[in-house]
């Protein structure tokens, strides 16, 4: 049997980390972090104190473990290494974006409003092209919530930027 | 037992359940036909939907969903070489040279019966099993339960990563975060930083949809992996010959036993139960030659074992607080969101609901026999479904049930934050599940150190005093060291076993621009 067909479509720029360059990154903040943590815990009333100074406190020691780690597959050359291609980079940055819009706006659209413009638009700058289904996908889920929450469970969500408009 | 079962049964079979366990099995084989989403994740998404729902309602689809899922993972495994689901990894080794040969309904009916059968027999050990743990549990005082908790961190911490350092800082980021708020016995705030919204802790529904349902949305997103339709129709050309399901009564038996034994184990899944159940089939078969190639065989010992861990993995959970698993950890987070505290109590105070659950875990795996057969063709749609749809929906759907719940803008936000969280975390190859069980289990060990430590008038000996407490700590020192036993030992049983490889690298293309 063929493999299945897939949309494909020039490969972008790619560009290879090693995987332990980035925990190295990670872990040594995470642990000074960590450190000031369990100084802070420590402040705490003797009782309130105890558990969070213990979890910090052996969550530096893991985290000073993990960058040693990381070092040490560096200098073997023993690390993985992860691919970062453009367009996966770029789809991703725009999702979070899209959705951070979307938090921020709906309060002020309300959800039906925003799900109505964020499925569909997300959906084309995310890289899907067609028209036709965005905007099936956008109404049918917008109406599919309203119907849920507005009228079947009657729960209190901001008020609706259309129907103020209609 | 038979009592609070009698109890259950009115309300399991009341409409309102049994419509939310239809949609439950149907929405969980959809997502386990979507490569890239889980059980878990369906979980996940659903249980802040399901909060104003009574709580059998809620819980009979949380176990429609995970039967569902689990089956539907074999569908793309089978059809297009990709597993739905982790647990349909070793479906695709005799599932897809089936379809090759134009099989494919054939292996498919043989995943379905399988997943219902093991599904079933899981269930029912889940019933008779678990209430003669839960009422050994019942003896157990705070040392013992502060122990019980520690073990079940460290398990899940130290078993589901490779690197157990990893594991462990999961662990204590979700204690961390389970700490954040005004301590209860004190009435201090801890790590709340002046924030007004922070002073009632961060809830779990935050930290499971978070940590659960947006980083598989931005992998979707990232992937764009598409799937042309129309490649799945020679596999389904089928030959109309009849199966002769009397001659997978053993393997059922063998993979149904595997699938029980591993899901009880904690830090293992569906996905071993599978690949050992897979292994031993051919192992014991009279010619293995056949394994790889396209034997019925093989699929119903990798459907049944991964259906079979499904309710097993519940055994732990639901006794003694510690799931065994990412999925049953985002269950009872479902069930503490339902008021239900996970725990030997869940057989006492709140009988005729946990009940009603196990049974409509069984009630699900007969349901799915039903809804497999009657939606095939429309599940095999599903996995055409383009996932750049697909991801703004689960995010949206994500952020309107987290703020439906305490109409908070913040708490949506959280999640996103988390989510985020929850993505690097996967990308760095730290486990998610071991953080969702810290925040679980993070106040019950507080709590239970806390009275062990009045009772013991301050002194760290009472911590060690009472038998159980000793076999505990010694389990744990043993889980602990178990990377090391094990690299001491030799390799592990699954890296003895020659799997052939699936090569899916020629159909998840993606999509650049």
């Amino acid at each position: 049997m063929p493999p299945p067909r897939c949309y494909l479509r020039k490969p972008g720029a790619i560009i290879m980390i090693r995987k332990a360059s980035i925990e190295l990154a990670v872990a040594i903040p995470a642990a000074i972090l960590s450190v000031l943590g369990a100084l802070h815990a420590s402040s705490f009333p003797q009782q309130t104190a105890y558990l969070p100074t213990t979890v910090l406190s052996i969550m530096s020691l893991l985290l000073v473990l993990w960058a040693f780690q990381s070092v040490m597959a560096l200098r073997r050359n023993q690390s993985s290494t992860l691919i970062l291609e453009k367009g996966k980079a770029r789809r991703f940055l725009l999702l979070v974006l899209s959705t951070a819009t979307l938090i921020a706006l709906a309060p002020a659209l309300g959800f039906v409003t925003s799900f109505f413009i964020f499925i569909p638009l997300s959906g084309f700058i995310l890289g899907y092209k067609h028209w036709k289904p965005l905007l099936a996908a956008g109404t049918i889920f917008s109406l599919l919530i309203y119907l849920i929450f507005k009228v079947l469970l009657s729960r209190p969500l901001p008020p609706e930027l259309f129907i103020h408009l209609f | 037992m038979w009592d609070n079962i009698l109890s259950a049964l009115p309300l399991l079979f009341s409409p309102s359940v049994l419509i939310a366990m239809l949609v439950g099995t149907t929405i969980g084989v959809f997502i386990g036909a979507l490569p890239g989403l889980s059980a878990t994740m369906g979980i996940a998404v659903l249980i802040p939907l399901t909060f104003t729902m009574e709580p059998l309602v809620a819980l009979g689809m949380m176990a429609g969903i995970f039967n569902g899922a689990m089956y539907g993972g074999a569908i793309p495994a089978i059809l297009l070489r990709i597993p739905g689901t982790p647990a349909g990894i070793a479906t695709v080794f005799d599932g897809n040279p089936m379809a090759q040969k134009g099989e494919g309904l054939k292996a498919m009916k043989i995943a379905l019966m399988s997943s219902c059968i093991g599904g079933s027999i899981s269930a029912l050990c889940l019933l008779l099993l678990s209430p003669p743990l839960a009422s050994l549990a019942l003896r157990f005082g705070p040392v013992e339960l502060f122990w019980i908790a520690v073990f079940g961190l460290a398990a899940i911490s130290v078993l589901l990563s490779d690197v157990p350092v990893k594991g462990l800082i999961s662990a204590c980021f979700g204690l961390l975060i389970g700490m954040v708020g005004i301590d209860s016995m004190s009435g201090y705030e801890r790590f709340t930083f002046d924030v007004l919204e922070l002073s009632s802790g961060i809830s779990i529904l935050v930290i499971l949809t978070g940590l659960y349902a947006i980083p598989p949305a931005l992998t979707l997103a990232q992937e764009a992996t598409l799937i042309k339709k129309g490649a799945e129709a020679n596999s389904l050309s089928a030959s109309k010959s009849k199966i002769r399901w009397s001659f997978f009564i053993p393997t059922w038996c063998r993979a149904s036993i595997i699938g029980v034994i591993v899901g009880i184990i904690p830090g293992t899944g569906g996905n071993i139960a599978a690949m050992l159940s897979w292994n031993e089939t051919r192992r014991v078969s009279k010619d293995s030659s056949r394994f790889g190639k396209g034997a019925p065989e093989g699929v119903a010992a990798a459907e049944c074992a991964n259906n079979a861990d499904n309710a097993s993995s519940l055994i732990p959970a639901l006794t003694l607080g510690i799931p065994g698993s990412s999925v049953s950890a985002v269950i009872l987070g479902g069930l503490l969101v339902h008021g239900l505290q996970p725990g030997p109590e869940l057989f006492t105070q709140s009988a005729p609901v946990t009940y009603g659950f196990i049974l409509s875990m069984l009630v699900t795996s007969i349901m799915l026999f039903f809804v497999g057969r009657a939606g095939a063709r429309v599940f095999i749609n599903v996995m055409y479904m383009p996932p750049l749809i697909l991801a703004p929906i689960i995010i949206a759907l994500t952020a309107i049930g987290i703020y439906a719940i305490n109409n908070s803008i913040f708490e949506v936000w959280l999640v996103f934050f988390f989510g985020i969280i929850g993505w690097c975390m996967e990308r760095l190859s730290i486990p998610l599940a071991p953080a969702v069980l810290a925040v679980i289990l993070g106040p019950i060990a507080e709590s239970s150190l806390r009275r062990a430590m009045i009772i013991g008038r301050g002194d760290f000996a009472f911590l060690f005093s009472s038998p159980i407490a000793l076999v505990l700590v010694t389990i744990i020192t043993l889980t602990i060291l178990s990377p090391l036993i094990r690299r001491v030992i030799g390799h592990p049983l699954l890296k003895r076993a020659s799997i052939p490889q699936s090569n899916d690298s020629d159909q998840k293309k993606h999509l650049d621009s």
